[in-house]
């Protein structure tokens, strides 16, 4: 395994580390505070300074960074901030100055296809000082991905239509076909934005303003995809669950495979994958916040991967089963 | 339990396989581009699950996490708490009122919140929002992982249910930052956020003095 510190040590100059504050004085953050909502042509000079502070030393990975402006240029941006310092930043319309905490926001592709880069990018810098994108690109789920759920109201941008006959999920970058070798779970390409890239869409208007991109993704899928069954977990009563076992190697290896592509085929800043499952024990409990009612009988997961892994614990896959029946008949009968 | 203690044992075979996962994707990626940070988004079911709670071991996971995500959406979770009590008294907890059992998981989770009728149409407050990320950061200390809270902005609840405020945004990203986060998520997804109460959120970095 690759030692964490790699990225720990690596990130003392990410804008989302806590140790960042290194670049930042008291007077700096001072000047900061003054400077939100202030008409102070000095203050406003300050968050220039402060910009190029926050990002020194970082990785540009080619694009020209702050730290790189030369006098000439960083007189020219002070000047034209100046220029603009007698109104309010309200007015102005103005992103606030970048901050060393880590302000992200979670996105999916559709907003971008839907109001366009440079417009999300614009609201986002402005409402919230977002320095991070945490961008939906794969997921079969409307929690992440796709507009409004349907039933309710639409927000104050973006179409103001549902998406509900449209939206099918998936990854939503292009699929590099030579990193999913080790998996039959082919085919997962979105098609409801037709060939729309949302890495090669968004990660160069990101770059270019400073904001990174985490790549988003969550164990959420759909039951018709070619050959998903073969992923699945198995239900105590032996059927096919709709959820994917992480014992699996075909599953495994299809997660494995999509980091390994996001990260060798674009300039992104990393991963954050979710599960939002639990284990068997409080399934068969129903304990449940989403106003479901789990069936104890479906708990999961009784494939071969799993008992295999059972019995190299020492773990007797069969008074698992009868555990979980008599678990079962509890639960039904308190209902 | 007692007598089918592999109940508890099949149950610990899933989490420390969801563990393996996190621990294989890590690996992937830093052997791809190491200066590549990953993490894990914890999902809701950590602030009302005692059991689900008691398995994410953060000290655990942190060697294999660069930041993690903790879902504290402080609006959805009075909706969410409630539907959670109504779950569970169906079934382990049988014969206890369900707002004794509400009472129970507030004192096991340490929350003090409105009491079961009102949390639907209250959310739960900033309070919790503070409360569970000092326990995040706890919970990590020692460690080099990021904690960066997940937010509540306008995720779905009931027609008639608490609904976000640009306050409420303003109050929950105080807390997570006063609780001692790194940063915050603004969650679940643009496509549903009304912009106020995306406003909000700059209300607080401007108040920490963040901007």
């Amino acid at each position: 395994m690759s030692k964490p510190s790699e990225f720990h040590n690596a990130r003392i100059d990410e804008p989302w580390a806590a140790s960042g504050a290194e670049f930042v004085s008291t007077e700096d953050r001072d000047a900061s505070t003054r400077t939100a909502g202030t008409t102070n042509a000095a203050d406003s000079i300050s968050n220039s300074q402060r910009l190029i502070i926050y990002w020194k030393g970082k990785e540009t990975h080619g694009e020209p960074s702050m730290v790189n402006l030369d006098r000439r240029a960083f007189l020219q941006s002070a000047a034209a901030t100046a220029l603009t310092a007698s109104m309010p930043a309200t007015m102005q319309g103005e992103a606030p100055a970048a901050t060393t905490k880590m302000i992200g926001i979670q996105v999916g592709a559709v907003s971008f296809v839907d109001e366009g880069a440079d417009k999300v990018l614009d609201e986002f810098q402005r409402d919230a000082a977002i320095n991070t994108l945490f961008l939906a690109t794969f997921t079969y789920g409307r929690g992440i991905a796709g507009r409004q759920v349907p039933g309710q109201p639409l927000p104050d941008h973006g179409k103001q239509e549902y998406d509900t006959s449209t939206f099918y999920g998936g990854n939503y970058a292009t699929i590099h076909p030579q990193y999913y070798k080790n998996t039959v779970f082919q085919g997962t390409r979105a098609t409801d934005l037709g060939d729309y890239d949302v890495l090669e869409a968004v990660l160069p208007a990101a770059r270019k303003r400073g904001i990174k991109t985490i790549c988003w993704f969550e164990d959420v899928f759909r039951k018709d995809l070619p050959n998903i069954d073969q992923l699945q977990e198995k239900e105590l009563s032996g059927q096919n669950a709709t959820t994917l076992c992480f014992n699996n190697p075909n599953y495994r290896n299809f997660l494995l495979g999509i980091v390994d592509d996001w990260s060798h085929s674009y300039e992104i800043d990393g991963v954050m994958w979710g599960s939002e499952r639990q284990g068997p024990f409080s399934n068969a409990l129903g304990a449940s916040a989403g106003g479901r009612t789990n069936n104890p009988h479906n708990v999961t997961c009784f494939c071969q991967f799993c008992e295999a892994k059972a019995k190299g614990r020492g773990i007797n896959p069969e008074r698992a089963r009868q555990g979980f029946v008599e678990l079962a008949k509890f639960v039904d009968a308190g209902r | 339990m007692l007598r089918y203690p592999e109940l508890l044992a099949w149950e610990m075979l899933w989490t420390d396989s969801l563990r393996e996962t996190y621990a294989a994707i890590y690996k992937q990626v830093k052997d791809a581009k190491p200066s590549l940070g990953v993490g894990w988004h914890i999902w809701h079911t950590n602030s009302f699950n005692p059991i689900y709670r008691a398995e994410q071991d953060l000290a655990a996971i942190a060697p294999v996490s660069d930041f993690l995500k903790i879902v504290i959406y402080h609006n959805c979770g009075g909706e969410r708490m409630a539907e959670y009590i109504e779950s569970v008294q169906q079934t382990l907890y049988g014969d206890v009122p369900q707002q004794e059992l509400l009472d129970f998981h507030y004192r096991v989770l340490d929350y003090k919140e409105k009491n079961l009728a009102e949390i639907p149409f209250t959310g739960l407050s900033a309070d919790y929002v503070l409360r569970e990320t000092k326990r995040a950061r706890a919970g990590l200390e020692g460690t080099k992982t990021q904690l960066w809270p997940g937010i509540d902005i306008d995720i779905p609840t009931a027609a008639n249910h608490s609904k976000c405020t640009p306050e409420g945004t303003r109050d929950a990203v105080l807390a997570a930052f006063r609780g001692g986060a790194d940063g915050v998520i603004l969650s679940r997804k643009y496509s549903e956020m009304k912009l106020a109460n995306l406003k909000g959120a700059r209300l607080a970095l401007q108040e920490l003095g963040l901007t």
